[in-house]
């Protein structure tokens, strides 16, 4: 079987190599029947991987030892399900998902684009090959999923049991939906820029897919802080790890893309600079498989161990190399023809949001990398831990937060004073107040009270644009609130898909203020039967029990949650130690409120059945992964096709133009 | 056996992928 396997990747990569060859003449000599053939050639890397996939998939869910990459990543003990995921808990399978992926994506791409730019499927073709040829050069030669062992083992070693967790299964293929995805809007842009028929550089078709990307891309960050959350058992969801960093960089340039790509449309500037954020965007995407799959951050030295690491920036540098060429030369044609009318207008706004996104990316770019850079230069590693990524960001980020709240609200072209005061006078009191109450309640964090404030004014910005859109609705003739509403927002799906992201954004904005301000943690070591009060917590130990099953002993501790009198009922905290290794898994205690949760874990025990237990207060951490479920919405109004264009069109008088509008 | 299915798979991928080339000029794709 595992011959089929690399047969099957082998064939991919000859024929994605054809794709591209076949691509490039066809456009060079205009042969249509040599695009088809290309085009075919990539649904059959498709196929092809697929067959591969198949067959590793069949070798994971027989627990067929003899493949080295399921003797490395199953075992006996490991539950049926967790087979699934081990595809890509691996290098090899992980690479093998990438390719895969790639393909979905390139076959996606070139049926929009064979719709609405026939033109640019050979450029297309030829940059999704080229990358597939990448990926698949590599699961041929270094990274190859299909290597066989010629004495199989009884019992495979299994993942690391950290990664057998619901959230780990699906976080890993989300977060490469937004990597990889990443490369349909660099395909169409380069296409574009090529051709060089297309006057905007291919951006405005290229921001559908940016914006399914960073959904991804959004996604798989929320479900890893889950993962971090609830499985790593130290209390938090963020650590500024490089791994972490390495997915947040492409989430920021393809934020700033999303907002410059609206001025590209609306005024038909930032032309250059919204082609570069997709450059750049690609870039990080495999700057981040690099990262994470190199070895490079755990040491230059096993960097240079495995040539994987090597062919990676290789290929990133002849990427980038290749792509700001072909931007250098079609540099001229993208330039705008006009310029920016006034300071205090909405592409002014964006501008500034784009410099503040591409400010904070370059900062966690150099915070992560800082390590790498001192050891090669120095022969000594300088790690750059979370206060400087607090330091840099979080005044950045209430900057963004501000903008969030002005920028919908100014006119494009020119703001005028009436209208500034027209917009912001009710949501900037509201803000204000919220502060001066926050005050007047005894929070003295300045930074807190600040992002409070501003998380205030920009909900009250979002509820003023849906309460003037109601209105006006309303006056129309359309019903009830509930029937305005439906009709305002399916009206202009992307303005209002665009604020129902904003306002998930501000609840991961609240979420992460609250918890990271204002939360109490207590390190105790209890008897059966003693209390300890944590917060407005009052929690009972009340004894450890002890199981065994799927090869590892579990001890638990039982705990019950009071606040005052009331029994809020029973948690268990739980540490699993793994037999035959020195693996351990935590199973945290965690009792959920949209006020604050309450967090428990089992640090250490004693034969006499005392248990040392950490416990956290960490308030609306629940809002983080409301603001998930809140994007998820608007991402979806925002990504349905509009029944009619949607906005202001280019040359109607500001004035003329009323916020909330149809 | 295994020789016998990639062969079939190889030839049957190459048939369809070239097949654009092969049609007569005037039935090509445009």
């Amino acid at each position: 079987m595992a011959d089929l396997g690399r047969f099957s990747l082998f064939g991919a990569l000859v024929l994605a190599c054809y794709a591209l060859i076949a691509a490039v003449l066809g456009a060079r000599f205009r042969r249509p029947d040599l695009v088809a053939s290309a085009r075919r050639a990539v649904s059959m890397v498709a196929l092809l991987e697929g067959l591969a996939a198949c067959v590793l998939m069949s070798a994971l869910f027989r627990r067929d030892y003899a493949f080295a990459y399921v003797a490395a990543h199953v075992r006996d003990a490991q539950a049926g399900w967790y087979n699934l995921t081990s595809f890509w808990g691996g290098m090899e399978g992980s690479l093998l998902l990438w390719a895969l992926i790639l393909s979905g994506y390139s076959l996606a791409a070139l049926r929009s684009v064979s719709q609405e730019r026939p033109r640019l499927v050979p450029g297309v073709v030829a940059v999704c090959s080229a990358v597939s040829m990448f990926f698949l050069l590599m699961v041929t030669t270094v990274a190859s999923p299909f290597e066989t062992l010629p004495f199989p083992p009884a019992d495979g070693r299994g993942m690391n049991p950290l990664l057998l967790n619901p959230w780990m299964a699906i976080h890993p293929p989300t977060l490469y939906l937004g990597f990889v995805g990443m490369t349909a809007p660099f395909a169409v842009v380069m296409a574009a820029l090529v051709d060089g028929a297309v006057e905007d550089g291919g951006v405005l078709l290229a921001r559908r897919w940016m914006l399914w990307a960073w959904y991804c891309l959004s996604m798989g960050l929320v479900f890893g802080a889950k993962w971090s959350y609830v499985v790593l058992g130290w209390g938090g969801y963020w650590a500024w790890d490089p791994v972490e960093n390495a997915a947040f960089m492409p989430w920021l340039v393809s934020t700033a893309f999303l907002h410059s790509v609206m001025v590209q449309e609306r005024r038909a500037l930032l032309g250059q600079w919204t082609v570069l954020l997709v450059v750049l965007a690609f870039g990080l995407s495999i700057f981040g498989t690099f990262l994470t799959r190199s070895g490079v951050l755990s040491s230059i030295h096993s960097f240079t161990q495995s040539p994987l690491g090597a062919y990676f920036l290789g290929f990133l540098s002849l990427a980038m190399l290749a792509a700001f060429g072909v931007v250098a030369w079609r540099w001229e044609t993208l330039r705008s023809r006009s310029g920016l009318e006034a300071a205090l207008s909405r592409e002014s706004a964006f501008l500034f949001n784009n410099v503040i996104f591409v400010t904070i990316a370059f900062s966690v770019f150099l915070g992560t990398v800082f390590p790498v850079i001192s050891e090669a230069l120095t022969g000594r590693r300088v790690n750059v831990g979370p206060p400087f990524f607090d330091h840099v960001v979080a005044p950045l980020g209430l900057l963004l937060l501000l903008l969030m709240g002005v920028g919908p609200l100014l006119a494009w072209r020119r703001a005028s004073a009436a209208s500034l005061k027209r917009d912001f006078l009710a949501p900037g009191a509201g803000g204000v107040l919220l502060g001066l109450g926050l005050l007047a309640a005894g929070v003295r964090a300045p930074g807190a009270v600040l992002a409070f404030a501003l998380c205030g004014f920009v909900a009250g910005t979002i509820a003023l644009e849906f309460a003037r859109g109601i209105r006006l609705r309303r006056a129309h003739g359309d019903g009830g609130v509930v029937a305005a509403v439906t009709a305002l927002v399916a009206g202009n799906r992307r303005r209002y898909g665009g604020y129902i992201v904003h306002l998930g954004i501000l609840l991961v904005f609240a979420g992460v203020t609250g918890s990271s301000v204002f939360g109490t943690q207590r390190v105790a070591t209890l008897r059966p039967g003693d209390a300890v009060q944590v917060g407005h917590y009052r929690v009972r130990f009340d004894g450890l029990s002890e199981t065994t099953g799927r090869g590892a002993l579990v001890v638990t501790a039982r705990l019950r949650a009071f606040v005052g009198d009331r029994d809020l009922g029973s948690l268990q905290a739980s540490r699993s130690l793994f037999l035959g290794s020195t693996d351990t898994t935590t199973d945290v205690a965690l009792r959920s409120t949209p006020l604050d949760d309450l967090y428990a874990v089992l640090a250490g025990w004693t034969r006499d059945g005392d248990a040392t237990v950490r416990f956290l207060v960490n308030p609306l951490v629940m809002w983080i992964w409301a603001g998930g479920v809140v994007l998820t919405a608007g991402t979806l109004i925002a990504m349905l096709p509009a029944r009619r264009r949607a906005g202001v069109p280019v040359g109607v008088p500001v004035e003329a133009w009323t916020p909330g509008g149809p | 056996m295994m020789v016998g299915v990639m062969l079939v798979i190889a030839a049957a991928v190459a048939a369809w992928v070239l097949a654009p080339l092969r049609a007569p000029k005037e039935a090509r794709p445009r």
